[in-house]
């Protein structure tokens, strides 16, 4: 089930409980670290993740998709709506949670944080994978020798059958250059 | 997962076994509906009224931007994304999306008629969009008006109308209970304020409503046509 496609997900949540979850796990952690990149209110936040998935479960195989097959668009312009008609009205819009009798959920300000922290390590761990992938072959085997195995310089030159210093030469460059794609610029 | 979302995953799950129970109860009573039609009345055309759903499908992109071109100061603010298909008849298509206020805009396309977008659709107050039985014609095309319409009763599967010259006009509701009816009229001959009845699958008459669609005033050579949905007269 966690293999299905958003679309699959939200088509099946007319005759499975558990399709609807398969979205919310996919994007319910990376919906609240935006939202409270967007309004600053955690608390605002985590009350319009809720309304969000209610309405995506009471819409269905009605949810429009991107092109791609993804749902996080309309998850995310939903979203937006409800925080800034939130931001009008001083509450989160709950239509959709009373008519599907979902119970009051607390908010629990650690736990928030908590997922808030893993939803942004999942998304910098994919920019890094990616930026990983862009560095030459000799800087990304030095890079990983050294960061991902924690290997000692010299453990590493041997096993990059090198120097030492030629070894701390292209972590270092490795490193740089990682630094300026994560950062959004070209080395 | 966290314990607060952990625990509105629970809430969410739970919501969604409730939604699964009631839509296949739902079925189940569309298809006791459908055997008793064929029982009852032994008619294969109340078989295809309760069986073949019309689904709403997501709008195409010209529509979805139709309704963003709404002015809001109207007093409706349409939530485009959410526009679909709701009903049809032959190449004529209605469609519907919801509004902030919780009601809802309608607008239509017909094949030989490229200008019936681009005004942002109509939209219904409260007090329309709760009657239990609307319409109006929304316009026209080819010598032809198109009628729509919503029928908000339990069980209604069809509805029907008389034409000016007394012919019976019936289509099928399509989704969330709207319909469209494409009828061959000349629109300022003469008044024209047909009842309407809402049928079950098995054709049993559910509530029916006088809705005026058109008043032509000789004098003035003008006839009126409220083009949004309004209740019966009265």
């Amino acid at each position: 089930m966690a293999d299905a496609t958003d679309a699959d997900a939200l088509r099946d949540s007319r005759r499975d409980p558990e399709a609807i979850c398969v979205l919310y796990d996919r994007y319910a952690g990376r919906l609240l670290a935006s939202l409270v990149r967007t309004t600053g209110d955690r608390e605002l936040a985590f009350d319009v993740v809720q309304e969000t998935f209610a309405r995506a479960l009471e819409r269905g195989h009605r949810v429009r998709l991107a092109p791609d097959g993804s749902a996080w668009p309309w998850l995310w312009r939903v979203a937006r709506n409800l925080a800034w008609d939130a931001s009008r009205r001083g509450s989160v819009d709950r239509r959709a949670r009373r008519r599907l009798e979902v119970a009051a959920v607390p908010f629990d300000g650690a736990a928030i944080d908590e997922a808030i922290a893993r939803a942004d390590a999942e998304a910098l761990s994919a920019s890094l994978a990616a930026a990983l992938a862009e560095l030459p072959p000799r800087e990304r085997a030095a890079v990983n020798g050294r960061v991902s195995k924690g290997l000692g310089y010299d453990a590493l030159a041997r096993s990059l059958g090198t120097t030492e210093v030629a070894a701390r030469t292209r972590v270092s460059r490795g490193l740089r250059a990682l630094r300026i794609r994560l950062s959004g610029g070209r080395p | 997962m966290s314990d607060s979302l952990a625990l509105f995953r629970t809430e969410l799950r739970a919501a969604s076994a409730r939604r699964v129970a009631r839509l296949r109860r739902r079925q189940r009573i569309l298809a006791a509906v459908a055997i008793a039609a064929v029982a009852v009345a032994g008619s294969g055309l109340a078989v295809a009224m309760a069986t073949e759903l019309f689904e709403a499908t997501p709008a195409p992109p010209e529509v979805v931007e139709n309704f963003s071109l709404y002015t809001p100061q109207l007093g409706f603010d349409p939530l485009p994304d959410g526009a679909e298909l709701v009903a049809a008849d032959g190449e004529f298509r209605l469609y519907q999306t919801p509004t902030r206020q919780g009601t809802y805009c309608v607008t239509w396309t017909a094949p030989n008629n490229p200008h019936t977008l681009g005004d942002g659709g109509t939209c219904m107050s409260q007090e329309v969009a709760g009657l239990p039985l609307v319409a109006s014609v929304i316009g026209r095309d080819s010598g032809r008006v198109l009628v729509a319409g919503r029928v908000q009763a339990i069980g209604a599967a069809a509805v029907r109308l008389a034409r000016p010259d007394g012919s019976v006009v019936e289509r099928r509701l399509g989704a969330d209970g709207f319909f469209v009816a494409a009828v061959p009229f000349d629109i300022c001959e003469r008044d024209w304020a047909p009842e309407f009845v809402a049928l079950s699958a098995g054709n049993a008459e559910l509530t029916r409503g006088t809705i005026t669609l058109v008043e032509v005033y000789e004098e003035a050579k003008y006839c009126a046509i409220p083009g949004s949905f309004h209740g019966p007269d009265g």
